[in-house]
């Protein structure tokens, strides 16, 4: 018999790695090669839009009452739902599907696709910016703490926190959590949360002294929860006030062109500043010099 | 006014009904691939067993959760985009089929030896080989393990709530934004799992007691042959 010049471990180890290659090039081979579009139509309007108004659109969200949120029925609510179905049904859309993910999942989703607007709840920034398309603001979030009733450690800003040595819950990859860690000089005493509603009861359970969050959304949260905590006075004043757009991506900032053209007319009418009141957002921010936008 | 049952029991059911339809679909893909996979671990030849061996390290190494983000948000970008649904299933399906793959192949070896050399001895073929002699015998020994797997695949579900898919933990996610109330929304939730849980191990456990070996003969079941039977027909010819 004739014998093999490899030992069986390093046969073995070939193979695998043989194996691995094969399942390597099945994986590639599964995607379609991007072919140059021939004789592609010049587009009269956004490429997004038309392909919107044949197979509607897919917001993508977090489930944030009162920005933005999914009726019983599957539809989108909240203020920012509304506010874009309304620009968006000028535009000639008239289907819209939601896409609900956590926070930082909600940019994933964008970006591959799952969802063609972002909608609610995204700052501009200098990050931001330059790698997405951001209409123009909706409306303007004003931060606000959660915390224990009565305020026991007389928490009313990030300085007081960082004095006083407490903890501070706020959700994760969100500006208020960048600008408390510059606050803070470290992340020891900040503690990440899923969601809101794990941020009252982080503070119920003593796990964070306050817990960040937007005005409106503490609001919220408190009718949900009776007496299991205070809003304390008065806004945040080491974290600015932030404007709040819808996205998509970068490739189709001619569809966030035509949708300014369409927001601008809403706010002309005044039918933004009527439902902002509505909802509890001050429109009058929305011009503030403070407001940083793309 | 809104009923209890279409405030919290309404949402509640059909997050369970998306559980169980995540659960099912997956457990049937993982249990098909890892039956696959485990016939190709114990191939003669070594590419097949080199595949096989790949496809149970990458995917009982790689966590579910870094999985599920990848075909979902990674994949639409290579030109492949899946229904939530099917992300779902395939994602659950390959991540159990490696656990079961070798629940499988752990339960085929522990046949003893003689047994096949017996069968060998009296001319069975290969495929009369193993239905009648290493089938009945693999199975009452992989059942306990798969039982638990079966467990383990039904909470896995869980992470679907991730990309969107409204299965009981999305729905008591979404009840906790809405009402609050976390401590019993939670409670609810954790009965549920715990209930369908338990109606697994339970069925697992019938199937256990119909499959096991007669300790005094040590000859295969009764119950055995006519499960093997029910799956793969006939008897030896």
């Amino acid at each position: 018999m004739k014998s093999s010049p490899f030992t069986r471990k390093t046969r073995t180890a070939i193979t695998a790695a043989f194996g691995t290659v094969l399942l390597a090039a099945g994986l590639v081979s599964c995607a379609p090669a991007s072919e140059p579009a021939e004789d592609a139509p010049v587009a009269s309007e956004p490429a997004l839009l038309t392909a919107a108004k044949e197979n509607g659109i897919i917001f993508g969200m977090t489930d944030s009452p009162p920005t933005t949120l999914v009726e019983a029925d599957g539809t989108p609510g909240g203020y920012a739902s509304l506010v874009t179905m309304e620009v968006l049904g000028r535009m000639g859309i008239t289907e819209f599907n939601t896409l609900v993910t956590d926070f930082p999942s909600s940019i994933s989703g964008l970006v591959s696709g799952r969802s063609d607007i972002r909608i609610g709840g995204l700052t501009p920034n200098e990050e931001r910016c330059p790698v997405m398309a951001f209409t123009k603001p909706s409306h303007v979030l004003t931060y606000a703490f959660a915390v224990q009733p009565g305020n026991p450690k007389g928490l009313l800003s990030l300085q007081d926190l960082k004095d006083t040595d407490s903890k501070l819950g706020t959700q994760g990859a969100t500006t208020q959590e960048t600008i408390a860690i510059e606050v803070f000089g470290g992340d020891e005493n900040i503690v990440i949360l899923p969601d809101r509603q794990s941020g009252i009861d982080a503070l119920r359970t003593d796990r964070v002294d306050a817990f960040v969050a937007p005005y409106q959304t503490l609001v919220q949260l408190l009718e949900t929860n009776p007496g299991a905590f205070e809003i304390a006075e008065g806004y945040v004043p080491d974290l600015p006030i932030l404007a709040q757009s819808s996205v998509v991506t970068s490739e189709n900032a001619d569809f966030v062109e035509l949708y300014n053209k369409y927001f601008d007319e809403l706010v002309e009418e005044g039918w933004v500043e009527e439902i902002s009141d509505e909802y509890g957002f001050d429109f009058d921010l929305l011009s503030s010099p403070e407001l940083a936008t793309c | 006014m809104p009923t209890f049952w279409d405030e919290i029991a309404r949402p509640l059911a059909e997050g369970t009904l998306m559980t169980l339809l995540v659960f099912i679909g997956g457990i049937v893909i993982a249990t098909v691939l890892g039956i696959g996979v485990a016939a190709l671990r114990l191939s003669k030849f070594s590419v097949l067993r080199g595949i096989a061996w790949v496809h149970v390290e990458f995917f009982r190494g790689v966590s579910v959760l870094v999985l599920i983000f990848w075909v979902f948000f990674v994949f639409p970008l290579l030109g492949i985009t899946m229904s939530p649904l099917t992300t779902a299933w395939v994602v659950i399906g390959l991540n159990q089929s490696a656990f079961i793959a070798e629940i499988v192949r752990a339960g085929i070896q522990a046949v003893p030896r003689g047994q096949i050399e017996a069968s060998i001895a009296i001319n069975l073929s290969a495929w009369d080989r193993f239905r009648n002699i290493v089938f009945p015998q693999a199975l009452p020994i992989a059942l306990p393990p798969y039982a638990n797997q079966l467990v383990n695949t039904l909470k896995e579900t869980a992470v679907v709530s991730l990309i969107g898919l409204a299965d009981l933990t999305f729905r008591g996610n979404e009840l906790r934004t809405h009402l609050g109330h976390s401590m019993e929304i939670f409670v609810s939730i954790g009965i549920v799992y715990l209930l369908l849980a338990y109606l697994l191990t339970q069925g697992t456990s019938w199937l256990e007691r119909k499959m096991r070996v007669e300790p005094k003969r040590g000859t295969t079941p009764k119950q055995a042959i006519r499960l093997r039977n029910f799956f793969i027909g006939g008897g030896i010819k």
